[in-house]
């Protein structure tokens, strides 16, 4: 039935390279009405950059997209719109500092006599999130939202334009299962309302749970383009990388001594009201992982332990020696403790700069010789360290910002291993790096952690949490809810998240 | 303590900054005369030429970007209205040309910013100095008296009842530049254009073409001021505005906006502004000397500035 429809967005052999570097090298598929379609590829791969080509923020090389059978010209994101096509970005098209409503009706306001009609807009925000079961308060400032709570924002703004092809770039990256859920569910809607809709992911199993087709790039070609039913997650992952990958758990290399004194211990800490008298111990060796819906703390646990923010009481013990309670992160640094931010936009790297000097930005003093600093050697750490993550970059000096996202999120994760830190802190590491640089990254959190450092794995992916924790603790409402022990209790998916929200 | 957080504290600085400077100087210079009504009126109509110039400069700041140039645009704009009224004896002719004027300059910033790329400091630190050197050359530096006293009586001297007339103008710019910042799509853009540039990109706004209309806004009330200058001056001189840039960004940012964009109030802005007049104002009556002036006004504009922008530090 589907098939004898025309297509409602085609893209037909686009071409395109930045510089000296070719992305796409004649990509083709076509999207139906009603249909889901899962864009898939290594970090890299130029799934961005060839939404973005249809959303007018680019410009092809060579090629042509035709909508319902028709050619069209899209130079910018307002001939996109015309044309029906809505997209959500993975870096935010949000204005941090205005609030929900200001920025759903950016740029399209409701007017009256000239003037913004603020009630109208209000009204028909409180409307959309109604209907889309969004429960924001419109009149908060966006940068004070979560990012899940920010990606939502953004899913409904491009929803305001009534698109006819709604592009989503990994929309799911920062969601948790609840907000996943969610969104799918909304998302289902829309293609029984007959919008044809490009999902981008790197989880597979939202590949197989929502989408019809599965197209493939790789190398700047489609690898595979196929119904989801006919294919598997291990096929699908195949083609991605062009490899078989595994995905069996990282066990250490000796087994963790529980009676060893702890490396970090965290004696009753609190910092109001998002963390609440929470108390654990990291051994050496050891890799705890915390899991939590959004808001349960998570983040605020870690930036307090890292001396981001100051506690309320408790207090964090290094080698059972008790920290200073008034420790900022060059403190923790300079004692071995590290931690990678969850937003890399803000928190993480300089876009400006190369992916050297954000990789070494924690540790230039050590590449000083007699007073400078030492470029020769600075470079060769940074390529080994490019090598190790297999982050896709021209070289040391390409500049950040032109990275795809998920190589950003691997040098944010390189920068912290830079600093060879006995205690490091990651916040949600994997957010948008594909399936064999997580397994990479998996490897390297095991790694460090085989050397004696302690470590400690914030993640929205259950299923990483099991790969690679040797102890998950379950927090709630900035509590430790429960405690689970890898080989002693049951680590499965279902058994965690079961915790998380009981 | 949530709370208190939560009401966003350096919203409400500029009201601070202004009771303690207007509490410090009713006591400091009480026998001065300081409270004395036509003092404070006083006060307000100094300013007035202050205030109109930041409610142009908050539309600039917001947007990300600045203006240097505002000396120069006043300096020009209230020698274009002398001469203009020297030769035609026109009001209205004085006032659009006067404007014009403005809005050229206003132009020129910003078509070089949005066409050629360069930020807006060293665009404006530049045709800050070609503005004044023209003004400069305008009259080879003779002042112009004007003679027309209807029109110095509209602009600067005339008073409505108890009102200054420059205080009403004050008012009817600020209510101009209010809802035009906060009630139409264009401050909106103003707003996203210095809140996140490729956000604003993506959702559609001419980024490019919003940075040169605040910059043509900014100039334009930079020139407003030069009328007023005039009319209060019954005449023009190059000098006009030219120390006034500092006082007009410090207005600005003591009233919330923030310094890196996509944040601000025109309302604070003209408080700012009065902050500033106070402390002219209070420091002279105090009698102390110009350079003690100096120095006393930039250590509290520093503290005032310091709590506006302390959010910032925060994250
Ligand atoms: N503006 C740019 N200038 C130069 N190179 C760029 C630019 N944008 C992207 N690239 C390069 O194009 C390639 C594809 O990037 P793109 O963002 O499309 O990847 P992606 O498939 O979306 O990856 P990810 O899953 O990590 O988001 C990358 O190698 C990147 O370095
Ligand atoms: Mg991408």
């Amino acid at each position: 039935m589907l098939n004898n429809q025309p297509y409602a967005l085609e893209i037909v052999d686009v071409r395109k390279s930045f510089f000296q570097n070719p992305v796409l090298l004649g990509v083709s598929f076509g999207l139906r009405r009603g249909e889901i379609l899962g864009l898939l590829g290594a970090n890299g791969a130029g799934k961005s950059t060839l939404m973005k080509i249809v959303n007018g923020v680019y410009k092809m090389d060579s090629g042509s997209i035709r909508i319902n059978g028709q050619e069209v010209r899209i130079r910018d994101s307002a001939d996109a719109r015309g044309n029906g096509i809505a997209m959500v970005y993975q870096e935010f098209s949000l204005i941090p500092t205005m609030t929900v409503v200001q920025n759903l009706f950016l740029a399209r306001e409701h007017k009256k006599m000239g003037l913004i009609d603020e009630k109208k807009c209000r009204q028909e925000a409180l409307e959309i999130f109604e209907k889309l079961g969004i429960q924001i308060d419109p009149d908060a400032v966006v940068g004070d939202l979560s990012i899940g709570n920010q990606q939502l924002v953004e899913i409904a703004k491009a929803m305001m334009q009534d698109p006819s092809v709604l592009i989503l770039d990994e929309p799911t990256a920062s969601l948790t299962h609840a907000e996943i859920a969610l969104l799918f569910d909304f998302v289902d809607r829309l293609r029984k309302s007959g919008i044809a809709i490009i999902l981008i992911t790197h989880h597979m199993q939202e590949i197989m749970d929502v989408c019809d087709r599965a197209v493939i790039l790789r190398e700047g070609k489609v690898e595979m383009d196929a119904q989801v039913k006919d294919v598997t997650i291990r096929d699908m992952v195949e083609a991605m990388v062009g490899r078989s990958v595994s995905a069996e758990k990282l066990p250490p290399a000796q087994p963790i001594n529980y009676q060893e004194a702890p490396l970090l211990q965290v004696c009753g800490l609190s910092c109001l009201p998002k963390v609440q008298d929470v108390s654990f111990q990291v051994y050496p060796r050891e890799v705890v992982g915390i899991a939590g819906l959004l808001g349960s703390g998570r983040t605020e646990l870690l930036k307090t332990i890292y001396g981001l923010l100051h506690a309320d009481g408790g207090n964090v013990q290094l080698d059972g020696t008790i920290l200073p309670a008034r420790r900022d992160p060059a403190w923790s640094i300079d004692h071995g403790i590290c931690f990678v931010p969850e937003n890399r936009r803000t928190h993480g790297i300089v876009p400006i700069h190369s992916v050297c000097r954000n990789m070494l930005l924690s540790v230039w003093k050590h590449y000083r010789k007699g007073g400078l600093l030492d470029d020769r050697k600075a470079t060769a750490d940074t390529t080994d360290m490019i090598e190790k993550l297999a982050v896709r970059c021209t070289g040391p000096e390409q500049l950040l910002q032109n990275l795809s996202g998920g190589n950003q999120q691997k040098v944010v994760f390189g920068k912290s291993i830079f600093t060879n830190p006995r205690v490091l802190l990651l916040d949600d590491p994997t957010v948008g790096i594909d399936v064999d640089a997580k397994n990479q990254v998996a490897a390297v959190i095991r790694g460090i952690a085989d050397e004696g450092s302690a470590v400690v794995l914030v993640s929205s992916e259950i299923e990483y949490l099991e790969k690679v924790c040797d102890r998950v603790l379950i927090l709630r409402d900035g509590r430790i809810a429960k405690e689970l022990r890898s080989g002693v209790d049951d680590l499965s998916e279902t058994a965690i998240i079961d915790a998380m929200q009981s | 303590m949530q709370i208190l957080k939560k009401i966003n504290f350096r919203d409400y600085i500029v009201y601070i900054s202004f009771a303690v400077v207007f509490l410090a100087f009713s006591i400091l210079a009480y026998d001065k005369g300081f409270l004395k009504p036509s003092n404070l009126m006083n006060i307000l109509r100094q300013t007035s030429m202050i205030s109109v110039a930041a409610v142009g400069m908050t539309f600039a700041i917001s947007a990300g970007l600045i203006d240097l140039s505002t000396g120069g645009v006043t300096a020009m704009s209230a020698l274009t209205a002398a001469l203009v009224l020297k030769h035609m004896d026109n009001i209205f002719l004085a006032v659009i040309a006067a404007l014009a004027v403005g809005f050229i300059s206003g132009m020129l910033n910003g078509l070089v910013i949005a066409k050629v790329r360069i930020p807006a400091f060293l665009v404006t630190l530049g045709t800050s100095a070609i503005f004044t050197g023209i003004a400069r050359v305008m009259t080879n530096l003779e002042a112009v008296p004007i003679s027309n006293n209807t029109f110095n009586n509209i602009f600067g001297s005339g008073d409505l009842g108890p009102i200054s007339s420059l205080f009403i103008w004050t008012i009817v710019v600020t209510v101009m530049g209010h809802i035009l910042y906060k009630k139409t799509s264009f401050g909106r853009a103003v707003l996203a254009v210095g809140g996140n540039e490729p956000a604003a990109r993506y959702s559609g706004i001419k980024t490019q073409r919003i940075k040169m209309w605040a910059m043509v806004i900014c100039a334009l009330c930079a020139a407003f001021a030069g009328i007023l200058y005039a009319g209060r001056t019954h005449g023009a001189r190059y000098t006009l505005g030219e120390t006034d840039s500092m006082n007009i960004i410090a207005a600005v940012v003591i009233g919330g906006t923030s310094f890196s964009g996509g944040k601000g109030t025109i309302i604070g802005a003209i408080i700012g502004s009065w902050v500033i007049g106070m402390l002219n104002n209070g420091l002279l009556l105090m009698g102390l000397s110009v350079s003690e002036q100096m120095i006393a006004r930039g250590i509290v504009i520093i503290i005032a500035v310091s709590l506006s922008l302390r959010e910032a530090k925060n994250d």
